[in-house]
């Protein structure tokens, strides 16, 4: 039994680790590209957004990179393991291995390029002489909330996309309005009220927010909103995993 | 030798539903799922299986082509689980019904001798111990740095294989493995094959090959339709199966 831990564990890793080794071998830069793809991207978006649109945002780079390097693990993690299923199928039916492996290794190799994406933002921060406050030792609390909540989604989409193979465009459309309605190039004060309810209902506005209080603004975020939205992330977690389980079988005949 | 029981399927059915026209598009489904109107086709893949396979029996599965062997493996791997019945397997599984599961052209022969060894149900720490091994059978120490991408099929197999049989394991399923391959290796499976049946490993093989089935096992079963039809010594079998019409 102990043995079995060992090798699920072992298991995990390699997944992880083949991940990692494949994104950028045949790159020149490697593994530079999780610090400087963020940071080109801000520098887009900051340009676009702040001469075209003209928020009234006090450093805006470092707003739009607190929003985007969360907001860009999201999007791919969900996104690529929605289809771990079914581009592992061949692999699937010749050996036994647990299977929520493969949804859990492919969104963990996309979080550990999140936290290689933090560092271009603590540079930039330093650089735009606001560098983190006591705040910033909560960011874990957050971080763990948008982990949880991307896997049990990520876990939920490769069963579904196993029976219908169409959710996988699907979702790429909910993704792109999903991000507009996040507040992440935007404020959220400029939405009007009588449609704040669907900032409300979002729970990717409530990580997205807590975040940036406690990278962007410095403030400590409340309590209640912290707590609240960690429990809806890790029941999201708890019945990805429940559902991952009870269709994992049913779903092998189809693949 | 041990009359011990290590493989054990109790009525064991596999059942598939068809649906009779495509996979549908979330839209056609909601809509037939309404009005009632998704049919399906079962279909068994495997039917009311009994199977008792004891401690060092070598048993070879024979029949047509989609008769159910694979799945009957796959079962017995815990790759599909039954739709009823019961599956009793003891010991560790080695299975291959392909060589090389996982194998990917990018990564190196020493990064996919690990990736491979632990989809085949090894640890880490195993595959460090027997890595010189491997790496001395598969006889590709001047490559096990290179990309898989710039062997030839031929080692590739080799490297498969190496990995497969490092470990001595209680039961091994095997999978049409001689198919694919040239002579000198049939020769070294065959070889292997024998080695571990005398350290009292359990076979399972599939074969059309009848002649390793008549070299390898001692049994045979034979399956027509998901359901076993015979299992009895190998050459009574066997001359049953070449008079089944074609």
């Amino acid at each position: 039994m102990e043995n079995k831990f060992i090798w699920i564990k072992d298991l995990l890793f390699e997944f992880i680790r083949k991940d990692l080794k494949l994104k950028y071998k045949r790159s020149i830069l490697g593994i530079a590209w999780s610090i400087l793809n963020p940071l080109l991207m801000m520098i887009v978006m900051s340009i676009v957004f702040s001469y075209l649109f003209r928020f009234q945002i006090k450093n805006y780079p470092i707003y739009i990179l607190s929003g985007i390097i969360f907001w860009n693990f999201f999007s791919t993690s969900t996104n690529l393991s929605s289809l771990s299923l079914i581009s592992n199928s061949s692999l699937l039916k010749k050996v036994y291995f647990p299977r929520v492996l493969l949804v859990i290794s492919s969104t963990l190799s996309q979080f550990i390029n999140l936290l290689y994406a933090l560092i271009p933002l603590v540079i930039i921060m330093f650089f735009y002489k606001t560098p983190p406050k006591l705040s910033f030792i909560l960011i874990p609390i957050p971080i763990l909330s948008l982990l949880l909540f991307t896997i049990g989604l990520s876990l939920i989409l490769s069963i579904l996309s196993v029976y219908f193979t169409d959710i996988s465009y699907i979702y790429q459309i909910i993704l792109l309005a999903w991000m507009y309605l996040t507040p992440i190039f935007y404020p959220p004060s400029i939405v009007p009220d009588k449609y704040k309810i669907f900032l409300q209902i979002n729970p990717m506005y409530h990580i997205i927010i807590s975040l940036r209080e406690v990278i962007y603004s410095g403030e400590f975020p409340s309590l209640n909103t912290l707590t609240l939205s960690f429990i809806f992330s890790f029941s999201i977690f708890l019945f990805g995993l429940w559902f991952f389980k009870k269709n994992e079988n049913k779903v092998m005949y189809l693949l | 030798m041990s009359l011990e029981t290590i493989i054990n399927l109790e009525d064991v059915s596999l059942k598939f539903k068809l649906q009779k026209e495509r996979t549908p598009s979330i839209k056609e489904f909601t809509v037939k799922l309404i009005t009632r109107k998704v049919s399906y086709l079962d279909f068994y893949a495997l039917k009311n299986i009994n199977l008792e396979i004891k401690k060092g029996e070598s048993v070879g599965i024979i029949g047509r082509n989609g008769s159910g062997k694979t799945t009957l493996l796959r079962i017995i791997a815990g790759i599909y689980k039954p739709t009823s019945g019961k599956v009793y397997v003891k010991g560790r599984i080695m299975p291959i019904i392909e060589l090389g599961a996982g194998f990917d052209m990018e990564l190196t022969g020493k990064e996919n001798i690990f990736l491979n060894g632990l989809l085949l149900g090894m640890t880490r720490r195993e595959i460090e111990k027997k890595y010189d091994e491997i790496v001395e059978f598969s006889g590709l120490k001047d490559f096990i740095n290179s990309p898989l991408r710039t062997y030839s099929s031929g080692m590739i197999l080799r490297l498969g294989f190496s990995v497969a049989t490092a470990i001595n394991p209680d039961i091994i399923l095997l999978d049409e493995v001689f198919a694919v391959g040239d002579e000198e290796f049939k020769k070294k499976c065959i070889a292997k094959i024998k080695e571990f049946k005398e350290n009292g490993s359990t076979f399972l093989f599939v074969s059309h090959n009848m002649n390793a089935i008549k070299e390898i096992c001692e049994m045979a079963i034979l399956i027509e339709k998901g359901k076993i039809i015979m299992y009895t010594q190998k050459e009574e079998v066997i001359k049953c199966y070449l008079k089944l019409d074609f």
